[in-house]
């Protein structure tokens, strides 16, 4: 199968919703990354849309609007880190949208680096910094990285986690290791994780915090919603 | 509601409006859309509850998502409709499927006759005819993979044939289907 082949199949199959989770979430990843793909996963909805106007109509209920007036009216970063199991609906819902087309939402990136980090005496000066974002583009927390592999991690707004949930912080430098747990936090607040065996953190590396069952990724991997997430970037 | 039709609502401009905090657009897509995605959502989880949660998310989604909409990637319409699919899949993937089916509406519609489907798309629709190129039971597995959200699995299960059968009908009936469709 050629490789053009290939992209299309796999996209047509993420739109199918048809893939198991995990490559449901590295194909979320490729939509941001990957022009062609997020091109061709475009090409297979405007392809497939016959069926949805085929949809026998259903008159919504007369609350259905003034729920959603209501929602619509309530602040963001509230609604998306709702706590409890009340809604996990939309945080599923981030999980999807993080890879969407329509994002350009890979996080406005800011700072900084330095080759620096590789000096003595600069273990304080992070080698790369990201600004996380919410998918509403919400600044959420910075990180900080540092040439030790240890991470600084800044929140810039409070999230309620349900006592249920423990957020897990992650990153991404190849996409053949996967997203590697940085460590996990009860609370967002200053913290530095310290976790060895990292690789010195590179320009365009991924950070993100999930939203994971108490005690951090059954997995290993990322399994709950992205709340927040952003490109490490390099200095001018 | 009743009787409007998508077509009266420049989707891409209200969506546009609906970035600049225009609630009257958001409005405006739901008099129009909100009883068809209704219906996209409830064939795939089933339940009216369930699929107005799907049709609120997806609205929700639409107001805070509309900056990052690019016509030049795809209509507003279909845009919109992605939402409300993707939302209700997630839906479906919470649950087991047990739990949705707690009414008629299963039957009415797992029972539907997906060929008579394609008898109400326009005759000489380019998705129709490529659909109708497929061989049948390619056909009915996408069908239930898009109309119906269901996985590989719940596919091999109702058509009664091995998962792998029905992972590469799917992946070939798509590339026909691109084929025929270009």
């Amino acid at each position: 199968m050629s490789a053009d082949r290939d992209l299309d199949a796999r996209a047509g199959e993420f739109v199918l919703g048809l893939a198991d989770e995990a490559e449901m979430a590295r194909m979320e990843q490729d939509m941001d990354r990957d022009p062609a793909f997020a091109r061709a996963v475009n090409d297979w909805r405007e392809r497939l849309s016959g069926f949805d106007r085929l949809a026998e109509p259903l008159e919504p209920s007369a609350e259905l609007w003034e729920r959603i007036r209501t929602s619509v009216a309530a602040k963001p970063v509230q609604q998306v880190i709702r706590p409890g199991a009340a809604r996990p609906s939309l945080w599923q819902s981030l999980s999807f949208w993080r890879g969407s087309a329509f994002a350009g939402a890979l996080a406005c990136l800011v700072l900084a680096l330095g080759l620096g980090a590789t000096l003595q005496g600069t273990a304080r000066t992070p080698v790369v910094v990201a600004i996380l974002e919410a998918d509403d583009s919400t600044p959420g927390a910075i990180v900080e990285a540092f040439a030790d592999g240890s991470v600084l991690l800044r929140p810039l707004q409070p999230v309620d986690v349900p006592d249920d949930k423990t957020l897990q912080v992650w990153t991404l430098w190849d996409r053949a290791v996967g997203p590697v747990p940085l460590g996990t936090l009860g609370s967002l607040e200053r913290t530095r994780l310290e976790r060895g065996g990292q690789p010195v953190p590179q320009d365009q590396q991924l950070y993100e915090i999930t939203l994971e069952p108490k005690g951090g990724s059954p997995t290993g991997r990322p399994t709950g919603p992205i709340l927040y997430k952003g490109l490490a970037s390099s200095p001018l | 509601m009743s009787g409007m039709t998508g077509r009266d609502v420049d989707h891409s401009a209200a969506i546009r409006a609906c970035a600049a905090g225009d609630e009257v657009s958001l409005r405006a897509l739901y008099e129009a859309e909100a009883a068809t995605m209704l219906g996209v959502a409830l064939r795939i989880v089933r339940r009216r509850d369930l699929a107005e949660e799907a049709v609120h998310d997806a609205f929700l989604q639409i107001w805070r998502k509309a900056h990052q909409f690019d016509a030049k990637l795809g209509s507003g319409r279909t845009w919109m409709f992605a939402i409300v699919r993707n939302r209700a899949l997630n839906i479906v993937r919470d649950r087991s499927r047990e739990d949705l089916v707690d009414d008629e509406t299963f039957e009415a519609v797992a029972g539907g006759e997906h060929d008579d489907m394609l008898l109400r798309m326009p005759e000489r629709d380019a998705l129709r005819l490529c659909l109708e190129r497929l061989e049948k039971p390619r056909r009915t597995s996408l069908i239930l993979a898009y109309v119906e959200g269901f996985s590989h699995g719940e596919i091999a299960g109702r058509l009664g044939v091995p998962l792998g059968t029905v992972k590469a009908w799917i992946r070939r009936s798509l590339i026909a289907l691109k084929e025929c469709m270009a």
